[in-house]
């Protein structure tokens, strides 16, 4: 038995195995997980981790259990995703901590979540004194998501009755020196106008840009390989390896 | 066309790795009269009931020889601790036909049958 080719073999199929399984369970991202979402990837890992190197087990059993742990989670997706309730009985449901200014001691108690927690979140959220907070609430993630009061609001062009242009997506127009036909004619351009930007910026071919985009307004932003510039900001404060 | 095999790719992917996994009772099989491990422990078996040491000692090389293409083929969806075990049993059995045996070589002859069987099972 030739122990390194058998890892190889596992490996490449652990791997692939996770990959799939993964892009089936969805894009949540870390940030948007559960505690037991979290947990389930782990252990998801963990098991795929144990197909590739424990080769004192027979691999068809780990795979099945893969297959059942990701069969299990996207079992408790849908299920959350049809029935309201038992989203609320699994994932449990947001709290508020901070009610019209006043913390909410019994909710906090209820969640062992301590105060010195709370003014860390609070940090986190751009927020310095409790006089600014109107409404805190823990989110099933355990992030906390924080209004603050009308008045420590910042100032938006509504308030100024400032019209405005629409915002939009950036369309990618040339990725890596090469045009994207596909996406000239989503942003409603075509080449000859790409090619007199181009032009009136002094670039000679596509081929020098490394990104250029066009947003809702139709501006052009472009970035070329050669940055051209008269002085570099170094942000280093040490002489490391690089 | 190109949705359809971006859905079929993966389950394709995912039923070869379960095939591959699940190969084991299948790929243990002889497939001739040379990687017929079984058949080479039986007849393992016969010589050292009729006393026939060098015939024994023979037909051990025949087992392992047999053992080693088998080995070739299950490695990915076995446990390596039952191959190991052949291994050692196999080894084990060499010896005690070497000092003729016979109660020792019937008893590791059945521990390495025991091994085999529970390979990919």
């Amino acid at each position: 038995m030739n122990e390194s080719l058998v890892v190889a073999v596992r490996a490449v199929i652990a791997f692939f195995s996770l990959l799939i399984f993964t892009r089936l369970l969805g894009k949540q991202q870390i940030s948007q997980l559960n505690f037991f979402d979290y947990v389930l990837g782990i252990t998801i890992g963990s098991i795929a981790a144990t197909l590739t190197t424990d080769l004192s087990t027979r691999p068809w059993p780990q795979l099945v259990g893969l297959m059942v742990w990701t069969g299990a989670v996207l079992a408790m997706e849908l299920i959350t995703m049809k029935w309201r309730f038992a989203a609320k009985y699994i994932d449990g449901e947001p709290t508020i901590l901070i009610m019209n200014g006043k913390i909410m001691e019994d909710a906090m108690r209820k969640l062992r979540y301590r105060a010195s927690n709370l003014m860390g979140e609070l940090r986190v959220n751009g927020v310095f004194d409790l006089n600014q907070v109107a409404f805190a609430v823990l989110e099933t993630n355990g992030q906390l998501s924080v209004l603050k009061k009308s008045e420590c609001q910042p100032l938006t062009p509504r308030d100024m009755d400032m019209t405005t242009s629409p915002d939009g997506m950036s369309i990618e127009v040339i990725y890596d020196g090469i045009v994207v036909e596909q996406n000239l004619k989503q942003a409603n351009v075509n080449r000859r106008w790409l090619d007199a930007q181009l032009k009136a910026r002094k670039i000679n071919s596509s081929s020098e840009v490394f990104l250029a985009t066009v947003d809702a307004s139709g501006n052009l932003y472009v970035d070329t390989y050669q940055d051209r510039l008269k002085q570099m900001v170094d942000i280093s404060d040490f002489p490391g390896p690089h | 066309m190109r949705r359809i095999l971006a859905y079929l790719f993966p389950v394709v992917l995912i039923a070869m790795f379960s095939a591959v996994f699940l190969s084991g009772s299948y790929l243990k099989r002889p497939f001739g009269a040379a990687d017929d491990f079984a058949g080479h422990l039986d007849a393992v078996e016969m010589a050292i009931m009729a006393d026939d040491w060098s015939r024994a000692g023979h037909e051990l090389e025949q087992a392992k020889q047999a053992w080693q293409v088998v080995t070739g083929r299950i490695q990915f969806s076995v446990e390596r601790e039952e191959i190991r075990g052949v291994n050692h049993s196999l080894a084990r059995l060499g010896g005690r036909i070497q000092a003729a045996d016979s109660g020792g070589a019937l008893a590791e002859l059945a521990e390495a049958r025991e091994h085999w069987e529970r390979i990919a099972q």
